[in-house]
């Protein structure tokens, strides 16, 4: 039976839409990759589980996967100056604990990110070796001086 | 000029004519007004929308209206085979501790019966929904949509309300 006034009638209906976010992801830069005085005409290299090596802390959910992906420099640039010392190549470990010390860590390759680790107990350390060649440089090429560069790690969840 | 007689005749006329007027009022007659009144549509929200266990930041999760297990629900009852029009109101951010949660991708999936796999699905650009409530005066709405945490979304538990809203066309 149609009756008048019938599309009047509206009647309304609720349910609630919810979500649960977990802890957001931290990245901190810890120390530096040093590779303190390095000589001309040589090949240096600090190992990712050397003292000297750069650490970078990422904290968020216990057991999370993330992906770490790496900015990686190819030159080292002297401050106050426009000179650059290359870099080689660069190494990567993983570990639980800071100071590495004679911890265990699993290697990775920082240049093939993304690279994924889970956050067992919702930390992990990062630590990044590299070498830098002098060779074939000289002095005006390569003056006595203080060298810099940024590395520059981000990580995401990867939802697993 | 009328003879005195002529008038009384007159006068005798105008009662007849009165006298005859109590047998007419004692006719009458009798219409009804009628108006039936049917079911009203009803619409009762069965089942919430939700995420799962938790969202990473950064990490977007989707729940589809057609296959997602934890896809909202509606059942609108009303008169068997009459068209219904139906809008729906849905949050673009969920509130919680910080900024909102984005929302977005609302899809609906709508069906005669409870069984999910076989509604059929549609964006919200095709609403208003007008559809027959079925032969049994049912009709099943799911709703899904993704949630887009951003990377520093801070933890929480974040909630919106989704209303949906149900008319009779007339037809």
């Amino acid at each position: 039976m149609l009756l008048p006034g019938r599309a009047a009638e509206a009647q309304f209906g609720n349910v609630t839409a919810e979500a649960t976010i977990r802890t957001p992801l931290q990245v901190s830069g810890v120390w530096s990759l040093e590779f303190q005085t390095v000589r001309r005409n040589r090949v240096t290299t600090v190992a990712a589980n050397n003292v000297f090596s750069g650490a970078f802390s990422v904290t968020g959910h216990a057991g999370a996967e993330v992906a770490v992906t790496f900015g990686l420099p190819t030159v080292l640039t002297r401050v106050s100056g426009t000179q650059t010392m290359p870099i080689g190549s660069y190494t990567g470990c993983i570990a639980a604990v800071y100071p590495l010390g004679a911890s265990p860590c699993t290697a990775f390759t920082p240049s093939a990110s993304p690279t994924t680790a889970v956050l067992t107990g919702g930390l992990r350390w990062f630590y990044v070796g590299a070498t830098v060649d002098t060779r074939g440089l000289n002095a005006t090429q390569l003056p006595d001086g203080s060298y810099r560069a940024f590395v520059v790690m981000s990580a995401a969840y990867t939802g697993n | 000029m009328l003879k005195r007689g002529t008038v009384a005749r007159l006068l005798l006329g105008v009662a007849c004519a009165l006298g005859a007027a109590p047998a007419v009022s004692a006719q009458s007659g009798q219409i009804t007004a009628q108006a039936g009144v049917g079911p009203q549509v009803s619409v009762t929200g069965q089942q919430n929308l939700t995420f799962g266990a938790g969202l990473f930041p950064g990490v977007s999760r989707a729940v589809s209206p057609r296959t997602g297990a934890t896809a909202a629900r509606f059942y609108i009852t009303g008169t068997a085979n009459d068209e219904v029009n139906i809008t729906i109101n849905a949050p673009s951010l969920l509130a919680g501790p910080g900024p909102g949660l984005p929302m977005d991708t609302w899809r609906y999936c709508h069906g005669s019966t409870a069984t999910q796999a076989n509604c059929t699905e549609a964006a919200f650009t095709t609403l208003p929904l007008v559809r027959l409530l079925s032969a049994g005066g049912e009709l099943y709405v799911w709703l899904g949509a993704t949630a887009r945490p951003t990377a520093s979304q801070p933890a929480g538990t974040y909630t919106g309300n989704v209303e949906l809203i149900a008319a009779y066309t007339g037809n």
